[in-house]
């Protein structure tokens, strides 16, 4: 044994100090008896019945400095090498994704994440990072096993796709933090395999990672596609179902529409096979589900579900003389219906969702949200360019404002409640304004002295801001989603919501969150469960379907391959010379000796 | 002392364990044979005894000559010495524990006309009255009693000593103390016994002597002698001094009765009148 800090002896130095305070004794009340000879004869007697008793007289004085002399010791830190596995930092990365609910993936993760915990040297640092299509901090480096154990026992899969690369890179830039630290992957899946041009396969990552090999090949089917298209009066519903099994299977394919169950055919698949069924529905509840009844060995792909695009077109009419740019580019949005009127031949606006007001100056009484392009200005003024604009509006989504460029802009003033959008310079060249339910957006130049209408931005724009202003996020667009489903833990933006304003969503299996919104630009990302989210503002309630988005999540075959001996060791930690420290138990023995004292004290007393 | 009390105990008498002459007739038999009534013995006449006391009608039956001997009534002298040395009124009650011990066996003394001497002693001998005679002297008995205090030290042994040198006239003793004292205390008693007195020693202690209730580190210092001697004091070594109090007791006991002296333990707890009536009767001190 060897002391890691000798200079914790100079403690010894208390002993000397004891001794003599021992020895010069408290002062004692003084007593007056009649006769003292006869207690000096008592103790005589009582100090000669036994060696014990003469012991204990002094027992005091050898339990303080056998406290102190243990101090000394903790405070020198003693140790001993031993060859053994070595208490380190050990980051325990464990995949949530969809597939690991197949055929008890992730209890077998779990349970050798539990395993590697149990079986971890005293001291160990624990972190847990769960991976799915993103990596979170589930459990900070700590010590405290039981907060590590209660944490890898309250996960479980999620419905999502698997991405295991942003959480190895998380866990290999914080196990560089120390030198020690080593990463083990609890997955069905072999790094690099779900994102082959990740950079994570490399020697750094290789000399930290280990994994467990708890992938076993499972027989699977998923309805792997479900889309919804208008047709006439009602719609066109194509359901893919994907068999990954190595054997022909059959079931049912049931479509529900709502709760109410409006078709159902039977399933036959070959092995490996896939096969497309067309369903033909009236409209009413938008939401559509398809079900495959059919054992295998994953449930949640079994289950598709998609909002029906919504009925009828959003109605826009443009007054204008003529501009076959701004007229070319409203016709292109898709479920948009332009209407053209001159500004001499308007009797109404009414009617319709949204007015374009191209070079007019709209009626003050005008009711509902608008877009004006380049109202009329007295004086115009020279603009610098390119524009500049505020990506964090949801106008902004996606548009490039600095490839287009205006030749000179309009002298409106903002109003205090207006927010600019872009600027040419300090000049406000796209501005919108919001007050209560209505809005507006104003392009303050001339499209004729821009090349916006050329700009890609320019139709991305337009679509932006018709679903901004009529709050209906159009099909496609930015704010909306590709035949009313996205894919699991993909952020959805509530821009198509009125700022300002809670919004109440209600997740799949009923719980409801309420969103304060209080800025612009609001996204919801907690979407990590299959089904309809619901989101709620005032009377208006937008509908979307999450599902897994990832096909090779249902391949369950795709096992990745077995890791190497070297991988495995990690759960039984690396063996290297490790340094046993004694400081804790003597401290625990000077505090055992301490309270042994007292209580002795308190016996004589 | 309490009225009724002083009335049972005038019906006690001291009881000695040798009879002795005295000069004077008293209530207590002597054994130096005399004249009375109550016949003793006879012995061979011998020159120059008195003819009166010839039996002649024994000389007529035997032809021999014998002297008709008779059992002479004497008076007995009582020394009651009280120990007031510092360790006697070290404990609460004590001291005045033994001054009415003294002062009812001296009021007995005088119920039975015997010849009482009361004595104080500590390093000496200190105030004594008497000798007194008769009922009537008990109030200046308890006076003396009354006025008594305790002394700054002792030497019991010493005093008892001198005690004996200084009184020719045998009797019976009663040496009322604690005898807390290292070694000697005894040889005072055997130098009284030595003298020709009936001794007998009552020994008082206090409840705290007997039952001491301290604990802790102490320092006790000897009320007589002043010596100081630390101590932890805990449950071994109450033990240990209950135990060598006892074997204290015992030995002074032993030997007193060792050398034809009565003894008697009298705990300051004990009542006095049980101590009268129960147990200095059972020790014959009393009758």
């Amino acid at each position: 044994m060897a002391l890691l800090a000798p200079a914790g002896l100079w403690l010894l130095l208390l002993v000397p100090p004891i001794v003599l305070l021992y020895f010069m004794k408290l002062r004692r009340p003084e007593v007056r008896v009649p006769a003292s000879f006869l207690w000096a004869r008592a103790l005589r007697q009582a100090r000669s019945d036994s060696f014990f008793e003469r012991l204990r007289v002094n027992l005091l004085l050898i339990l303080q400095i056998v406290a102190v002399a243990l101090l000394a010791l903790a405070l020198s830190r003693p140790f001993t090498r031993a060859a053994g596995t070595v208490a380190g930092h050990v980051i325990l990365v464990v995949d949530r994704s969809a597939s690991m609910e197949a055929g008890g993936r992730f209890e077998a993760a779990r349970a050798r994440a539990l395993q590697t915990v149990g079986e971890a040297p005293p001291g160990t640092v624990f972190m847990v990072i769960s991976a799915t299509t993103r990596a979170r901090v589930e459990i900070p480096f700590t010590d405290d096993r039981s907060q590590v154990t209660r944490a890898l026992r309250e996960l479980g899969p999620l419905d999502t796709g698997t991405r295991l690369a942003p959480a190895l890179r998380l866990a290999l830039s914080l196990s560089r933090q120390f030198g020690d630290a080593e990463i083990e992957l609890f997955s069905d899946q072999a790094p690099g395999q779900d994102d082959e041009s990740d950079p994570m396969t490399g020697a750094d990552l290789a000399a930290r990672l280990r994994r467990p090999f708890i992938a076993r090949p499972a027989r699977n089917v998923a309805v792997s596609a479900l889309e919804a298209r208008p047709a006439g009066p009602g719609f066109d519903v194509l359901a893919s179902v994907t068999s990954f099994a190595d054997e022909p299977l059959r079931g049912y394919l049931e479509l529900h529409q709502g709760a109410r169950l409006v078709d159902a055919r039977t399933v036959e698949l070959p092995a490996r096979g896939r096969h497309d069924y067309i369903f033909k529905i009236a409209g009413g509840d938008d939401v559509l589900e398809a079900r495959l009844v059919l054992p295998d060995d994953l449930e949640v792909d079994n289950h598709a579900f998609t909002v029906l695009p919504r009925e009828g077109e959003t109605r826009v009419l443009l007054v204008s003389d003529g501009n076959p740019f701004l007229e070319k580019a409203l016709v292109l949005l898709p479920a948009v219906r332009v209407f053209r009127v001159a500004p001499r031949d308007l009797r109404t606006a009414a009617g319709y969702d949204l007015t374009v007001w191209d070079s007019v100056e709209p009626p003050p009484d005008l009711r509902g949200s608008r877009l004006v392009i380049h109202p009329p200005s007295p004086t115009e003024r020279p603009a610098a360019f390119p524009l500049s604009g505020d990506p964090a509006h949801p106008l902004s989504r996606f548009v490039d404002w600095s490839s287009v460029h205006v030749g000179r802009v309009g002298n409106t003033t903002v109003p205090s409640w207006g927010k600019v959008i872009a600027r040419a310079g300090p000049l406000p060249a796209v501005f919108a304004l919001e007050r209560g339910a209505l809005r507006e957006v104003v392009v303050d130049f001339d499209l004729f002295t821009s090349d916006a209408p050329l700009s890609p931005a320019f139709p991305i724009f337009l679509s932006n801001a018709v679903a901004w202003l009529t709050g209906r996020p159009l099909p496609g667009s930015a704010s909306g989603t590709a035949s009313g489903r996205v894919a699991a833990e993909t952020p959805i933006a509530l821009d198509f919501l009125r700022a300002g304003e809670p919004i109440e969503v209600t997740r799949p299996g009923g719980r409801v969150v309420t969103l304060p919104n209080k800025s612009v630009g609001l996204t919801f990302s907690d979407t990590d469960r299959q089904g309809v989210y619901t989101f709620r503002q005032g009377g208006r309630k937008t509908r979307i379907a999450v599902d897994i988005g990832d096909p090779a999540e249902s391949d369950l075959s795709r096992v990745g391959s077995p890791p190497s001996a070297a991988e495995t060791q990690a759960s039984r930690g690396a063996v290297r010379d490790r340094i046993n420290e004694y400081w804790g138990a003597a401290v625990l023995l000077a505090l055992a000796v301490l309270m042994g004292e007292w209580y002795v004290f308190h016996q004589r007393g | 002392m309490d009225p009724e009390l002083l009335r049972r105990i005038e019906q006690l008498s001291l009881a000695v364990r040798r009879t002795r002459g005295n000069v004077f007739s008293g209530d207590h038999a002597s054994a130096r044979h005399g004249h009375s009534i109550e016949f003793a013995d006879y012995r061979n006449y011998s020159l120059g005894d008195d003819f009166r006391h010839i039996d002649w009608n024994a000389y007529g039956r035997l032809e021999k000559l014998f002297l008709k001997m008779f059992r002479e009534e004497t008076e007995l002298a009582v020394y009651v010495v009280i120990d007031r040395s510092a360790s006697m009124d070290a404990v609460a009650g004590k001291f005045d524990y033994a001054r009415a011990v003294a002062a009812a066996l001296g009021y007995i003394a005088l119920c039975n006309c015997d010849r009482l001497l009361l004595a104080a002693v500590d390093r000496a001998v200190g105030a004594a009255v008497g000798p007194l005679r008769g009922k009537m002297r008990g109030l200046r008995c308890f006076e003396f009693l009354e006025r008594l205090t305790s002394a700054a030290d002792g030497d019991l042994a010493g005093a008892l000593e001198a005690f004996a040198r200084a009184r020719n006239r045998r009797g019976l003793c009663l040496v009322i103390s604690d005898f807390l004292q290292d070694g000697q205390v005894f040889d005072g008693l055997k130098a009284l016994r030595q003298a020709g007195h009936d001794v007998f020693a009552i020994q008082v202690l206090g409840e705290s002597e007997l039952h001491p209730e301290l604990a802790g580190d102490l320092r006790l210092v000897d009320s007589e002698t002043g010596a100081t001697q630390d101590v932890t004091v805990d449950g071994p070594l109450l033990e240990a001094y209950r135990v060598t109090l006892k074997g204290y007791v015992d030995e002074l006991a032993a030997q007193c009765r060792r050398w034809g002296m009565g003894y008697a333990l009298a705990p300051t707890s004990r009542p006095l009148p049980d101590l009268l009536m129960d147990a200095l009767r059972r020790e014959r001190l009393l009758r």
